[in-house]
């Protein structure tokens, strides 16, 4: 077959109409994962290939917006101290009346839930949940990743417990933490500051771990917005957090039909994968609605890992009690 | 080969520049032409499958109520191509005998995709779709055109295998 008689056949409209074919299909495909929630794995590795030419991009093109003015006269400056004093006391204000209210919410729920069990005539069966989140402690080594002097105690020590330097290192720059695959731990768990998420694990060794902030260009994380009103919390969209480095993070894929304003409260979706407790990522501090039919959303983090001692490490783990009850029911010959 | 990578890498960064700039390159602005252009630049399986990979890769990155448009986008092109004999830009077409076809339906199938694209965005508010649907068209189309007439050049040069019935 010649070369031009291989490409007759490559063009011609029944391998066109069968390429057509196999996007439907894979197209239908997609779908059906979207459906089933099964989609968003796929989506955030293709932000994670695209991160790299999207980094590029930024760092060309160099985007600066927002800087603080340096300049003022000082009339202007003492005026805008007063400003900033009234809007301080304005939000104080506002946050007793919230708590005020809150508190006469949470006494009434309260007496509603005492109501409801004396009423009660049916007990209730307890829930016994299959997966529980533990939280590991870390003491931080360094803000900056393995450095010089901690390489060296860890290699010595290592020599006595006759374990390689590959199994003791880690590369990069991060957070480092002094527990590590003993305790545990494994890449892509979430680091946190009480409930407020600090990044997540990149690398481990067997005895540290190197921590990715949020605000890292190479972090992203599924979470949804959460909207405070006078009638109380709700919740909003769901988007991609993503780092974008001095110390801010951005979040995409929020439509323009969702309501995003500024001061909502970013939470995750999910822990790597799995419904748990909800974590607090920062507040919204910019909304601006993009040509493209998107919001541009900007976010501060709720925590400056640079003058945190110490975290914890948020490790999915099967519940004991359920594996207990599952083996006292199999039969005697069969238990696992 | 070289055509089909270097179509790829176009596609890819195409994509990029979207996600990365999503406030000057509206969703489908870059990504719809590009891909339209694929198509009719290769006019075989490989750029319907290229084409095809990337509408989807970017509808998977947001997501939208289906991706109607994608698929009408495609089999708007595979009728386009399968069905036109000639390739030339200002050849008369043998159906109808119009000039200018060669630029006229990829200009169509992009009005097409680019228009259901929007829509879906826009959750169909019809009251949002303009402005959204101008943004994106003052973008792509230029694009499409600039493709269409490399093409054209190509062929002039000899740079580009054309089917001969």
């Amino acid at each position: 077959m010649t070369s031009h008689t291989r490409y007759m056949h490559r063009t011609s409209p029944k391998n066109i109409r069968l390429c057509a074919s196999v996007i439907l299909v894979l197209t239908f495909a997609a779908v059906i994962a979207d459906r089933t929630g099964t989609l968003t794995t796929v989506r955030m590795t293709l932000h994670n290939l695209l991160s790299p030419g999207r980094l590029m991009i930024l760092a060309i093109s160099s985007v600066e917006r927002g800087s603080p003015e340096s300049r003022r006269g000082g009339q202007s400056h003492v005026g805008a101290m007063s400003d900033d004093v009234t809007d301080l006391q304005n939000a104080l204000l506002e946050n007793e009346l919230q708590r005020r209210q809150l508190v006469i919410e949470n006494a009434r729920l309260r007496n509603e839930l005492r109501k409801s069990r004396e009423q009660s005539a049916v007990g209730a069966f307890a829930l016994v949940p299959l997966v529980n989140f533990l939280a590991v402690k870390a003491n931080i080594l360094s803000h900056s990743g393995l450095s010089g002097n901690v390489r060296e105690l860890i290699v010595d020590a290592g020599k006595t417990s006759r374990l390689k330097p590959s199994d003791l290192l880690v590369d990069g720059s991060g957070i480092l933490l002094d527990q590590g695959q003993q305790q545990g731990i494994d890449a892509g768990q979430r680091v946190v500051n009480g409930m407020a998420v600090v990044g997540r694990i990149t690398e481990t060794s067997q005895w540290v771990a190197l921590v990715q902030p949020v605000s890292h260009e190479e972090f992203s994380a599924a979470i949804q917005l959460v909207k405070n009103s006078l009638q109380g919390a709700a919740f909003g969209a769901e988007g991609l957090l993503v780092g974008i480095g001095n110390g801010r993070c951005r979040v995409s894929g929020i439509p323009y039909t969702e309501s995003v304003s500024v001061g909502d409260d970013v939470f995750s979706a999910d822990i790597n994968g799995i419904s748990g407790p909800r974590l607090y990522y920062g507040k919204v501090v910019r909304a601006e609605f993009s040509a493209g039919g998107e919001w541009d959303v900007h976010v501060e983090p709720a925590v400056d890992h640079r003058k945190l001692d110490q975290v914890a490490v948020v490790q999915p783990t099967v519940n004991r009690g359920r594996s207990r009850i599952s083996s006292e029911r199999t039969p005697s010959g069969d238990r696992r | 080969m070289k055509t089909i990578a270097a179509w790829m890498l176009i596609l890819w960064f195409a994509l990029i520049f979207q996600v990365a700039r999503p406030d000057f390159f509206g969703s489908g602005s870059l990504a719809v032409p590009l891909s339209v252009g694929c198509v009719f630049w290769l006019r075989n399986g490989t750029g319907v499958l290229l084409a095809g990979a990337a509408l989807l890769i970017q509808w998977i990155l947001n997501t939208t109520f289906a991706p109607i448009d994608v698929v009408v986008t495609l089999l708007l092109a595979c009728v386009a191509i399968s069905r036109d004999r000639s390739r030339d830009l200002v050849s008369p077409s043998p159906l109808t005998g119009f000039r200018h076809t060669g630029l006229i339906q990829p200009t169509v199938v992009l009005c097409a995709g680019l228009l259901l694209h929007s829509l879906l965005i826009v959750d169909f508010q019809t009251e949002n779709l303009w402005p959204v649907l101008i943004s994106s068209l003052c973008i792509a189309v230029p694009v499409l055109v600039l493709t269409l007439f490399i093409a054209r050049t190509a062929d002039q040069f000899g740079l580009r295998r054309r089917r001969v019935w």
